[in-house]
């Protein structure tokens, strides 16, 4: 068993509310991330799992036990830091035994696991090397295989990529993903990049304001985001001032401007109450395609077409207020030029109801 | 003369100084430097060589031009003298032994103070203990050292002692007198190094199962080995040509070197065999700074 159980943690820093009541639960092999604009707690959360915070209140249960008053080193947890944080003044076959030669591991079998741990992050024949001699990627890689050798119960990885040049980090995105998958080690990653925290998770925290807003899979998290704050946060979306038209049963109108459409229902709503109507770019279809939907078909007109290579992204006027759609870069769909009346649509279901 | 030994310790950084002084715009800037360098260091230095090897005539001062090797024949031969080299070596390196284990923990302290108010309150602590002239300073170490001083005193008040600790005028009093002098320069030396160290190296280490005091050990000491020789080397130089501290604390006790200069020179008026003396003191503090120097760099794991 080694989950990782967070109840009700606050953390001040003098008048700063760091961290304020935060409540989650991290399943055994799971990759949970931790996500969340600057200065949102995320990285104090972190340290509190790793011991270098003592929390102000609440606990951090690791695998079941009570580690909020144990030192760093008592936890078994690995953390990668986001400077890597490679020790300069040794070797990197020294930086990767260093675990080892904590826990008193016989220098025979200390060479035996450094090689194959250099092996599995790719950098055999660079045991001599010194920190100023490996490039961003590998000194993040020696900074990897330096935690996993001591097969903690818990990785951590605060930012682990934000040093790296845009295509080394699509890269290591994914290799950091299978590693995690093929170890199965609970990792907890913390991020404020929401493309890396919906490609690598199996479930995102997102945080606001020290504050945790929302916990689901990223499918979730994207498509049915809590509030404004989340719906605004990961990705682009249209987010258009409406209000609720009728209610009931498993229907649900919505009223914007002069135009009535069904939306999905959701829990504690009532007719004329104001309400947010949140639809991504993407799922906005237009013409043909929106013709050929059963849903929500309305007309707008386009105010500025861009040209985006792989998608063509209009923003529309409707009914008063702006809309933006992005459509595939293809043959089958409408080129329309600035001014144009179009047929926009969505399916019911990829409409959301913000309520706030 | 010997404070200019100290500069070995930023000996890494010269090719920097290189590459700037290649633009030759840049020159006009050590102009001034390098005058006052070379009239009031290189020539009295020069001098001092040319003397040190001229026949020893009582009160001249000029070079006579007149080579010999007795002035430094008499200085090997003389167990008086050589003895005093001995001496100040070991002195010197006393002292910076003990002030880096007095200075090393206070540098800590104060360079993991990380509220800034608090920090520019020790800082200014550090530096207010430079503010006083030596001298000064050395007469209240005296009141407080002295026979009938302070701590002898009380001491005799409540009954621990019946005779007056010999607490100065001695070698003890010498190191005291100079750790109390140099603890700043060391203390300086060590708050940026230990600084600069990136607290995510200690919290790495710590997440890799090493408690505080490995940690200190395998990390956080290796990677001030920089700052630590900056700061023993200084000392180690302000300590071997020191002549007011072991002079008045020592209580012309502790004979080291510079006290046989300044005898030579100032009582008896014998320029060469001073200068000889000063030679054989410049010329043994750079090999034992090279020595060290060699030695603690292999330490610091091919980083210093
Ligand atoms: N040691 C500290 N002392 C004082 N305030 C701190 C300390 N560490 C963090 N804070 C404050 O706590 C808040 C949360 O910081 P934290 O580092 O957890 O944010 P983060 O989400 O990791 O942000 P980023 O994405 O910029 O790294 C911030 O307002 C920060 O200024
Ligand atoms: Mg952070």
């Amino acid at each position: 068993m080694s989950d990782v159980e967070l109840s009700s943690l606050t953390k001040r820093f003098g008048e700063t509310l760091a961290v304020d009541d935060v409540s989650l639960r991290v399943e055994e092999g799971e990759f949970f991330s931790l996500l969340g604009p600057s200065g949102c707690g995320k990285t104090t959360t972190l340290r509190m799992i790793a011991g270098f915070v003592r929390p102000n209140e609440g606990q951090v249960f690791i695998g079941g036990e009570d580690m909020t008053l144990l030192p760093p080193e008592k936890r078994g947890i690995g953390i990668v830091f986001q400077n890597y944080a490679i020790f300069p003044h040794m070797t990197v076959f020294d930086n990767i035994a260093f675990g080892l030669k904590m826990r008193k591991v016989p220098k025979r079998e200390i060479r035996g696991r450094v090689g194959k741990a250099l092996e599995q992050v790719n950098l055999d024949g660079y045991e001599r090397r010194y920190q100023r001699e490996l490039s961003g990627g590998e000194q993040q890689r020696v900074a990897l295989a330096r935690v996993l050798i001591t097969e903690p119960k818990i990785l951590l990885l605060d930012e682990p990529l934000s040093a790296l040049d845009k295509k080394l980090r699509e890269e290591m995105k994914y290799w950091i993903k299978g590693l995690q998958h093929s170890l199965r080690i609970t990792t907890v990653y913390v991020t404020h990049d929401q493309g890396e925290a919906l490609t690598m998770s199996d479930r995102i925290a997102v945080m606001n304001q020290a504050r945790v807003v929302q916990i689901g899979a990223p499918d979730t998290i994207y498509e049915h985001p809590a509030d404004r704050f989340v719906t605004d946060f990961i990705g682009e979306s249209n987010i258009l001032e409406a209000r609720i038209a009728a209610v009931g049963g498993n229907e649900c109108r919505i009223a914007v401007g002069g135009v009535e459409f069904a939306v999905p229902p959701r829990d504690g709503i009532e007719a004329g109450q104001a309400v947010g109507f949140v639809v991504r770019p993407e799922r906005v279809l237009i013409g043909p395609a929106a013709q050929a939907i059963d849903g929500t078909r309305l007309t707008a007109t386009v105010i500025d077409r861009s040209y985006q290579g792989a998608i063509i992204r209009y923003r529309m006027q409707l009914e008063g207020q702006e809309i933006v759609a992005e459509v595939p870069n293809r043959p089958d769909q409408p080129d329309l030029a600035d001014g144009a009346e179009a047929t926009i649509g969505w399916t019911v279901a990829s409409g959301e109801l913000l309520v706030d | 003369m010997a404070l200019a030994t100290a500069q070995a310790g930023h000996m890494p950084q010269l090719p920097d100084v290189r590459r700037i002084l290649a633009d030759s715009r840049l020159y006009w800037l050590v102009l001034p430097a390098f005058v006052f360098f070379l009239i009031f260091f290189v020539i009295p230095t020069v001098s001092l060589f040319l003397i040190s090897f001229d026949k020893s005539v009582a009160g001249v001062v000029d070079i006579q031009w007149d080579f010999t090797l007795k002035n430094y024949i008499r200085f090997f031969n003389r167990s008086l003298y050589y003895e005093a080299a001995i001496r100040s070596i070991g002195l010197a390196a006393i002292v910076s032994v003990v002030t880096l284990a007095l200075g090393y923990p206070l540098a800590y302290f104060v360079a993991k103070t990380r509220h800034p108010g608090r920090n520019t309150f020790y800082m200014i602590l550090v530096l207010s203990a430079m503010q006083l002239d030596m001298v000064i300073r050395l007469f209240g170490l005296m009141v407080l050292m002295g026979d009938n001083g302070v701590i002898n005193g009380i001491l005799r008040d409540i009954g621990a002692i019946r005779e007056p600790l010999p607490l100065m005028y001695n070698f003890f009093g010498a190191v005291v007198g100079l750790v109390q002098f140099t603890l700043p320069f060391m203390v300086l030396s060590l708050i940026g190094i230990i600084r600069s160290i990136h607290p995510s190296l200690e919290e790495a280490a710590r997440s890799l199962g090493a408690n505080r005091w490995t940690t200190f050990w395998r990390i956080t000491f290796p990677l001030s080995m920089p700052g630590i020789l900056a700061g023993t080397l200084l000392v180690f130089a302000i300590s071997i040509s020191s002549y007011v501290v072991p002079a008045l604390m020592g209580g012309w006790k502790v004979i080291v070197m510079p006290l046989h200069i300044y005898q030579q020179i100032a009582e008896m008026g014998k320029w060469q065999f001073g200068a000889t003396i000063a030679v054989v003191l410049f010329v043994t503090s750079m090999i034992a700074v090279y020595i060290y120097q060699r030695f603690a760099a292999r330490t610091a794991g091919g980083r210093a």
